[in-house]
């Protein structure tokens, strides 16, 4: 058994091939240093993703130039190497040493240290050694792929979808994220139709699209009742739960109280006399809770409210450290009504809720946000327009990685060879190598 | 049928599931209580099945919009895949191992009746949501189950007695582990693309998925080219467990998750 093939080992002097992981960390190392040297000597602004068509053209170079390396060099020891296990796990662990980085580091941070952002690490995924990374994946995965996946047998279809399906699937990915464009128009509630997008850097851009927003509206949660300690705010943990929700009837016990909700109004104003229903800007919801101490016996009525951005909440207390409130409600659904019409002139209306975009003329669009403010009486709302013409190749990619999944589920670990001849295969492989 | 038929509904299934995985976790005349145990745990699984249909009658509706009705899917499809990974495999430990899991879910079901009524937030109202967090869990149990076997190798590593039999386990777990891994980071990514309009956008629960899944790689293109290397492989399953358990736990205190779209906390 040659241990010490596998690390590089003593017999053979470095850089001698066979390759072994001992070369290919150093070139893993050689790239990280360059890649932030790079960076650095550029001032720390990463690169730009090209778009169409230059991102089509790296992308057909680089895989001729792994065609061409495969048709032509595939005897030559580096090729060789390049296509092997230990020149694919030092790509895999430069590659997961940047998003290490990139996991450690809020991305973008507001405050960026100079060093910080002149190595990249302000940007990861657009910086130099990165992009060095991804070149040096790329390559391996290509020609292992390659190597191992053709001629086309029956034996090496979870092979081919598998590695097929992950290099389509980051080709399609980083080379066409240039080609990405996410907008977002913010739209007004009365205001006419309007087709200014922004985009991430906050550049106006006008739309061939023009939408209006005929309504926004939330559908929210009946708010949670608490028991809060008046002084501090804060709410007082029950044993199991320590809410009641405001929906007439319902009951809860907080402690030495029995709360029950007589009444619940969704949105209403407060008079001398209690709440009454009203459908103005801003009214609140509030409920009439009748609270009963076990222990003395005495019954409390009151109303509560959780306030909103225009009227201040309502506490009812039930003795002199505690109180009853009302939080603001949680949002069940936000949707916004909108009319567009398109330069061609064709025109249409839709709802637009969280996870239901749209498709109109290429675009998808999806609900994004609303005036956090004003919550459900917000007068605008903010929709997103995302084109990424890649994205048939992209999900390609991942539905081949599905089928390669299930065939790695079905298969497992291949054992049809006994260990004798894993030991078999290592002498062969050692054989080609040193051929 | 109605939530109100629940608790008799679970009192059925788990009778039959806890007399299905007896039956077939003693080692005595195997051939003959298999097809038994395996009988009672299909008809368990039924069941539910039944349950769901009818409840879906009733609500008029999928029932896939409350917390309660999501808990139903986990009660339904973790001993699905655990039934067919026992065809496949034969891990009776796997199948006992998805039925605990799954009468977990539904047993909080049963605890916590507010839980039928509590409607998901709007972005977590997607039919990939079942899915995801199926695959993900099954990935994650596999995944620590291998991380014991690794422990495990490594105290007979330390003992100098073979880790042979212990490694050969944990490839079978972490490649089957490894395919749900990739199909709850694919199911993750189709489901951003229709509710954050983008697949990946390197979001702090997304770069450490990335990062766990690197490291279970890593282990199984190791294993390839070094099968007879004991201690590496087994310190890379420990190393990956680690940033498993980092992005299953950790992300919230991470200072680069400020504001990540997985950190649902404070609902
Ligand atoms: C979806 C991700 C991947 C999966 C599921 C996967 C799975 C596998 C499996 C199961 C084998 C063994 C095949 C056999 O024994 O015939 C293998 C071999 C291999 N893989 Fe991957 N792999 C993946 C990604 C990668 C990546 C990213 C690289 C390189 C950067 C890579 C490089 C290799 C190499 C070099 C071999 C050895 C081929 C040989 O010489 O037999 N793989 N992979």
């Amino acid at each position: 058994m040659e241990k010490d093939r596998y690390s590089g080992g003593q017999r053979r002097p470095f850089w001698q091939p066979p390759w072994g992981y001992r070369e290919g960390l150093s070139i893993s190392l050689g790239l990280l240093i360059t890649g932030f040297a790079l960076e650095a000597a550029t001032g720390g602004t990463g690169l730009k993703s090209p778009s169409f068509p230059y991102n089509l053209v790296i992308l057909i170079a680089l895989l001729n130039v792994i065609l061409f390396l495969h048709a032509f060099f595939r005897d030559k020891p580096v090729i060789r190497w390049l296509s092997s296990v230990p020149a694919s796990l030092s790509a895999i662990i430069l590659l997961t040493f940047l998003v290490l980085l990139l996991g450690l580091t809020p991305q973008p941070s507001i405050e960026t240290h100079v060093i910080q952002k002149h190595l990249g690490l302000s940007h990861v995924v657009r910086s130099y050694p990165f992009f060095l990374a991804m070149l040096f994946f790329f390559l391996t995965l290509g020609l292992v792929t390659l190597r191992r996946g053709f001629p086309v047998k029956k034996k090496s279809i979870g092979f081919l979808l598998n590695h097929a399906g992950l290099w389509i699937t980051l080709a399609a990915a980083f080379g066409g994220s240039g080609d990405m464009q996410r907008l977002t128009v913010t739209l007004q509630e009365g205001k006419d139709y309007s087709n200014n997008a922004v985009n991430a850097e906050g550049e106006g851009i006008p739309l061939s699209i023009a939408f209006k927003l005929l309504d926004f509206s939330i559908e929210e949660y009946p708010p949670k009742i608490f028991l809060i300690q008046t002084s501090s705010l804060e709410i007082v943990k029950q044993k199991q739960v320590s809410y009641l929700e405001s929906t007439q009837g319902k009951k809860h016990t907080f402690g030495d109280w029995e709360v029950q909700v007589l009444a619940f109004l969704p949105s209403a104003l407060q008079q001398d006399t209690g709440f009454i229903q009203s459908t103005i800007m801003g009214a609140p919801p509030a409920a009439l809770v009748e609270a009963k101490s076990k222990g003395t016996a005495t019954t409390l009525t009151g109303w509560i409210s959780s306030g909103s951005f225009m009227y201040p909440p309502v506490f009812m207390r039930v003795d002199e450290k505690y109180s009853l409130a009302m939080a603001a409600p949680e949002a069940r659904k936000y949707s916004s009504d909108i009319e567009f019409i398109t330069r061609e002139g064709k025109t249409g209306r839709f709802l637009l809720e969280v996870n239901k975009p749209e498709k109109i003329n290429g675009w998808k669009i999806y609900q994004v946000s609303y005036q956090a403010k004003t919550g459900k009486w917000s007068p605008e709302s903010t929709i997103e327009l995302v084109r990424d013409p890649w994205l048939p190749v992209v999900y390609t990619g991942i539905f081949l990685l599905m089928a390669g999944a299930l065939y790695l589920f079905w298969i497992g670990k291949d054992r049809k060879k006994s260990p004798g001849d894993s030991d078999k295969k290592e002498v062969i492989m050692q054989q080609m190598e040193q051929s | 049928m109605n939530w109100l038929n629940y608790p008799l509904v679970v009192l059925v299934s788990f009778t039959l599931w806890i007399l299905g995985t007896f039956l077939l976790l003693i080692p005595f005349k195997r051939k003959q209580k298999d097809a038994a145990g395996l009988t009672l745990v299909a008809v368990g699984i039924l069941v539910i099945a039944w349950f769901i249909i009818q409840l879906w009658i009733h609500l008029d509706r999928p029932p896939m919009r409350t917390l309660g009705e999501t808990r139903l899917w986990y009660g339904f499809f973790l001993p699905v895949i655990g039934y067919l990974t026992f065809l496949r495999w034969r891990y009776r430990w796997f199948l006992a191992l998805s039925l605990l899991l799954a009468s977990v879910f539904l047993f909080i079901n049963y605890l916590h009746p507010e839980n039928y009524d509590k409607t998901l937030m709007p972005a977590l109202q997607s039919p990939w949501f079942v899915p995801h967090v199926i695959v993900y869990m099954i990935a994650y149990s596999l995944l620590a189950a291998s991380s014991l076997v690794a422990l495990k190798g490594l105290y007979h590593h330390w003992k100098e007695t073979g880790v042979q039999e212990e490694l050969s386990l944990a490839d079978n777990m972490v490649y089957i582990g490894f395919a749900f891994l990739t199909l709850g980071l694919l199911f993750g990514a189709l489901w951003a693309k229709e509710a954050w309009g983008h697949y990946w956008t390197w979001d702090p629960k997304e770069t450490w998925a990335f990062l766990t899944w690197a490291g279970y790689l890593s282990y199984i293109h190791f294993r390839i080219y070094a099968p007879k290397k004991a201690l590496t492989p087994l310190l890379i399953i420990s190393l990956a467990f680690v940033i498993l358990l980092i992005c299953w736990f950790g992300i919230n205190y991470l200072p680069a998750a400020q504001n990540s779209v997985h950190t649902y906390s404070g609902s």
